[in-house]
């Protein structure tokens, strides 16, 4: 209640109480009934309103994602005026958030639509909206203020097409063709020959020796199958300080471009980062076992929109031994990170040893480079310097990478 | 072709420009109201003297400050031109007000009195009459010219220049809209003070006899033009209101929706009729004291209370007595006879007026008066306490005032848990009903014939349900004693290839059985994609 509302109050009741007459009450009851009434109705306004906000929740980098708001009066009473005001982050709203001042009427709903643009990968919160109204007179004190529930946009992080990668393999039985002739798969006929003493007799067409008269063999593709598990290296510490932010953000790049091109493939992609995953209740992102199909793919992506670098993050040459164990023969480890130590070479000549295979991916600024490739050249592995995206679009069109 | 926000700012002015005409039409009316409870109080004082056009002259001199405000607001004070334009001004005003005077009394009389100023100027021109409305119209044209003041301090222009140079304009003082309210209730202060001045009868008074107040109806005496000077501030007080928020949100580049002008108007006619409702219905006489109506009250209670103690001795007498009356003996000689004792008479209210048929009528019109009189006034007070706790930290120093807090505190811990009682028994009520629905749907999920139909809360459990018959059915059936994540984890293992579909499911399931918030019809698609993935599987597993 304003202060200037008060002194004339204790003078109409006094002139009441002196008079005893009809008039003052009725004033007495006016100047306190707008008060009252007033805030009252604010009250009851701000209880009576709900609203609904729909949207897509998930969005790939660049698109245009439109939000409509239901904002509805459930109450008989009338909403004078309603200001709603979204909060949400600056990068998808730009400096001006959603806001908007409307009125309602009884039992009224309004419909606004406001479109949001996914500029950054992320894990967004829509919302909460806060609304506020008062009275009509402004003497119902201060205005009421309400705050809603945030709902959550997923933004994927940007996939650069690639077309050409190299990944080492040994799985004999797969559907990728390999250029060495090591396995051969008996379901891809490449083609025939006449038999030479020493060819296994299961080779024999026989269907073909018969209308031939002649002893033919098949001839078979070799293949493999890369099964692949991408380790993303989130610990802060890890990448040059300069350098940080855009260097993990690249390795979340290259993360998702790797398994993307992976399942196009039709092979399989998992993922184990050691980075912060919000939705987690220890926020310890979840091991993505490799799996294949378009479905698993979106799920390593909301992990990759999702993920957020650490600061005091598990050992990933800990987190490998770990795991590898349980990853078949054969397995390729792509690990992409922004420095290479001796426990981490280690750990993945230990693969190497028990059959799997290593890569090993630099993202970003990295000290000491040719030194690193010298070291794990030793111990076969290849390591791949990426230091922008321009670096990631050549190696994924087979092109080698200067450093 | 002008900008986005040059748009917004004509938009936001053209609104300002309507709301500025109405708020010189609602001033122009208060001091039109003003101007008739002077009169009337004028009347009161001096029974032969009329002063009726005290209304018309404070309607018109109110007008005509508006309309010369942004004028006058051009020219630097004292100056030539503003010297110049003020006297040409009211020596306008004086013809007005003359005529005005004048023909209250009738042409006639208009004519009679031209010829006399030529003779004697002074005399015939200046009458006391002609004075008195000088003095109320150069009030009111003070009075306008502040009000003008401030609504200008609360619109657009203001804030745009306090915009544009970046300074606080007017730090040391309270914000304008507070301003105009303290100048408009001073003034209905004043009104008040006349009508109730009014109603004194000032020769009995000073005569020393009895009948000091005068027996006037409510809009007798002033009271009509008081009543309508408040209702006109609170409407004045409405759209002040919304040249406030109209500019503050413009200063945020808040985007307006269009229709609000219009509902902004309609809703304060709205309220302020719904509030002259009210307050007609509550009601303004008593016929008997606070201390009288207390009394009453406390000897209705008492002999409700010995009635129900009566009633009670009776029954145990009876039930007493029951043995000795089956058995055909006599009861016992000190056996007392216990009867219903009537209520204490209660004696009716004394007899204010002879008119008054029904004194019970009376006792009820007083106990609603004075509780909805005290209620109003302590909840108003408290308000105010809570709002200024400068002055609440000063009352605490007075000796005494810890017994009075704990009394407060006492009596709104007692309203305050009544209220949460009953609050609570409603919710009970609500959570047992809404317990029962959902176990309804729980059970009576092979009932349901269309999925359609089913909300989307229910689409989730149905699914889950599902899920725990195919479970079932595939020999992975779930134990009593297991906890949906339990299960989950039993089924990820068994079938690893959804074990994410498993999760989100019984997630899922989860929150629509636990939580209480509303589940999207988005969310239940969701789950019915997990669904038809894990039955795949487990169709696979069966083949």
């Amino acid at each position: 209640m304003s202060g200037d509302y008060l002194p004339l109050l204790i003078f109409l009741i006094f002139v009441a109480a002196f008079l005893r007459d009809d008039f003052a009450f009725t004033l007495v009851y006016l100047l306190v009934g707008v008060f009252l009434v007033g805030s009252w109705w604010s009250r009851r306004s701000i209880a009576g309103i709900t609203y609904k906000r729909k949207f897509l929740s998930r969005a790939f980098l660049g698109e245009k994602i439109k939000v409509e708001l239901e904002i509805n009066n459930t109450k008989w009473l009338p909403v004078p005026w309603l200001r709603i005001r979204e909060g949400m982050s600056v990068q998808l709203s730009g400096p001006d958030a959603f806001n908007r001042v409307l009125t309602l009427a009884s039992r009224a709903k309004e419909n606004l639509t406001y479109t949001l643009e996914a500029r950054k990968r992320g894990y967004y919160p829509i919302g909460p909206l806060f609304i506020s109204t008062g009275d009509l007179m402004g003497l119902g004190g201060a205005d009421l203020q309400s705050e809603g529930q945030a709902e959550y946009l997923t933004v994927y992080p940007k996939v650069v097409p690639l077309t050409q990668l190299k990944f080492p393999s040994q799985s004999p039985l797969g559907t990728l063709r390999y250029t060495q002739p090591i396995f051969e798969d008996p379901t891809r006929v490449m083609g025939k020959r006449d038999y030479i003493a020493g060819d296994s007799l299961r080779r024999v067409d026989w269907k073909t020796t018969a209308i031939t008269g002649r002893m033919q063999v098949k001839l078979f593709e070799p293949s493999i199958a890369l099964e692949t598990v991408v380790f993303l290296d989130l610990e802060a510490l890890s990448y040059h300080y300069r350098t940080r932010i855009d260097s993990t953000e690249l390795a979340i790049v290259i993360a998702a471009s790797i398994s993307n091109w992976i399942t196009d493939k039709g092979q399989t992609v998992g993922l184990f980062t050691n980075g912060e995953d919000p939705l987690t209740p220890d926020g310890k992102a979840r091991f993505l076992p490799p799996r294949r199909g378009k479905g698993h793919l979106m799920r390593v992506l909301e992990t990759l929109a999702r993920i957020q670098t650490v600061n005091d993050g598990e050992n990933l040459a800990g987190q490998i031994q770990k795991q590898r164990v349980y990853l078949p023969w054969g397995t390729t480890l792509v690990l992409i990170t922004g420095s290479v130590d001796k426990s981490l070479l280690g750990e993945l000549y230990q693969a190497r040893r028990a059959g799997q295979n290593a890569v090993i991916i630099i993202s970003g600024r990295a000290v000491g480079v040719k030194t690193i490739q010298t070291r794990a050249g030793y111990f076969g592995i290849p390591v791949i310097p990426i230091s922008n995206e321009d670096d990631l679009e050549r190696w994924g069109r087979g092109r080698i990478v200067s450093v | 072709m002008m900008n986005k926000e040059d748009q917004y700012i004509e938009a936001s002015r053209l609104n300002e420009r309507t709301h500025r005409f109405i708020s010189a039409a609602l001033v122009s009316l208060m001091m039109a109201s003003a101007g008739l409870t002077v009169a009337q109080f004028g009347h009161q004082m001096v029974p032969y003297w009329n002063g009726g056009y005290l209304a018309v002259i404070g309607f018109l001199i109110a007008l005509e400050r508006f309309y010369s405000h942004r004028m006058l607001k051009k020219l630097s004070i004292f100056t030539r031109e503003w010297i110049v334009l003020i006297s040409t001004q009211w020596v306008v005003n004086f013809i007005v007000i003359k005529l005005i005077v004048t023909l209250s009394k009738g042409w006639d009389v208009l004519l009679d009195e031209i010829p006399l100023w030529q003779r004697s100027f002074g005399e015939s021109f200046f009458t006391s009459d002609f004075l008195i409305a000088i003095i109320f119209a150069f009030s009111v044209w003070i009075l306008v010219g502040i009000i003008t003041e401030l609504l200008d301090e609360m619109g657009l222009d203001a804030a745009l220049i306090a915009r544009e140079v970046m300074v606080s304009v007017g730090q040391e003082q309270a914000p304008p809209r507070q301003r105009l309210m303290a100048t408009v209730f001073a003034v209905g202060g004043v009104l008040m003070f006349l009508t109730a001045a009014a109603r004194v009868d000032t020769r009995a008074l000073f005569a020393n006899e009895s009948g000091v107040l005068r027996q006037l109806s409510p809009l007798e005496g002033g009271g009509g033009g008081t009543l309508l000077y408040f209702l006109l501030v609170f409407v004045l007080l409405s759209q002040a209101r919304y040249i406030t928020l109209n500019t503050r949100w413009f200063l945020q580049g808040v985007p307006v929706s269009r229709s609000i002008a219009a509902n902004w108007a309609i809703y304060s006619i709205g309220f302020l009729i719904l509030l002259a409702l009210i307050v007609s219905v509550l009601p303004t006489s008593y016929s008997l004291g606070l201390l009288s109506v207390l009394g009453y009250l406390i000897d209705i209670i008492m002999g409700l209370i010995i009635l129900i103690f009566g009633l009670i001795l009776t029954i145990v007498g009876l039930l007493a007595a029951l043995p000795f009356l089956l058995f055909g003996l006599d009861k016992p000689a000190n056996l007392p006879t216990y009867m219903v004792r009537p209520p204490v008479e209660t004696p009716p209210p004394p007899m204010i007026t002879e008119s008054t048929p029904l004194p019970w009528l009376d006792l009820l019109k007083s106990i609603l008066f004075w509780s909805v009189f005290l209620t109003v006034i302590g909840y108003s007070i408290a308000q105010y306490l809570r709002q200024h706790e400068e002055i609440l930290d000063g009352l605490r120093k007075i000796p005494g005032w810890k017994i009075v807090a704990a009394l407060w505190h006492w009596i709104s811990g007692l309203f305050g848990g009544l209220n949460r009682r009953f609050a609570g028994v409603i919710e009970a009520g609500r959570t047992r009903l809404r317990s029962q629905r959902d176990s309804a749907y729980a059970r009576g999920f092979s009932r349901f014939t269309s999925l359609r139909r089913l909300s989307p809360r229910q689409k989730v459990l149905f699914y889950y349900h599902a899920l725990l018959r195919r479970g079932d059915e595939t020999g992975l059936p779930r134990k009593r004693s297991q906890t949906p994540e339990e299960y989950s984890a039993v089924l990820e293992r068994s079938l690893p290839t959804v074990e994410n579909e498993i999760t989100s499911l019984t997630d899922a399931f989860s929150e629509a059985r636990y939580s209480r918030h509303l589940i999207e019809p988005d969310d239940a698609n969701h789950v019915r994609t997990y669904w038809e993935q894990i039955r795949r599987v487990f169709r696979g597993r069966r083949g």
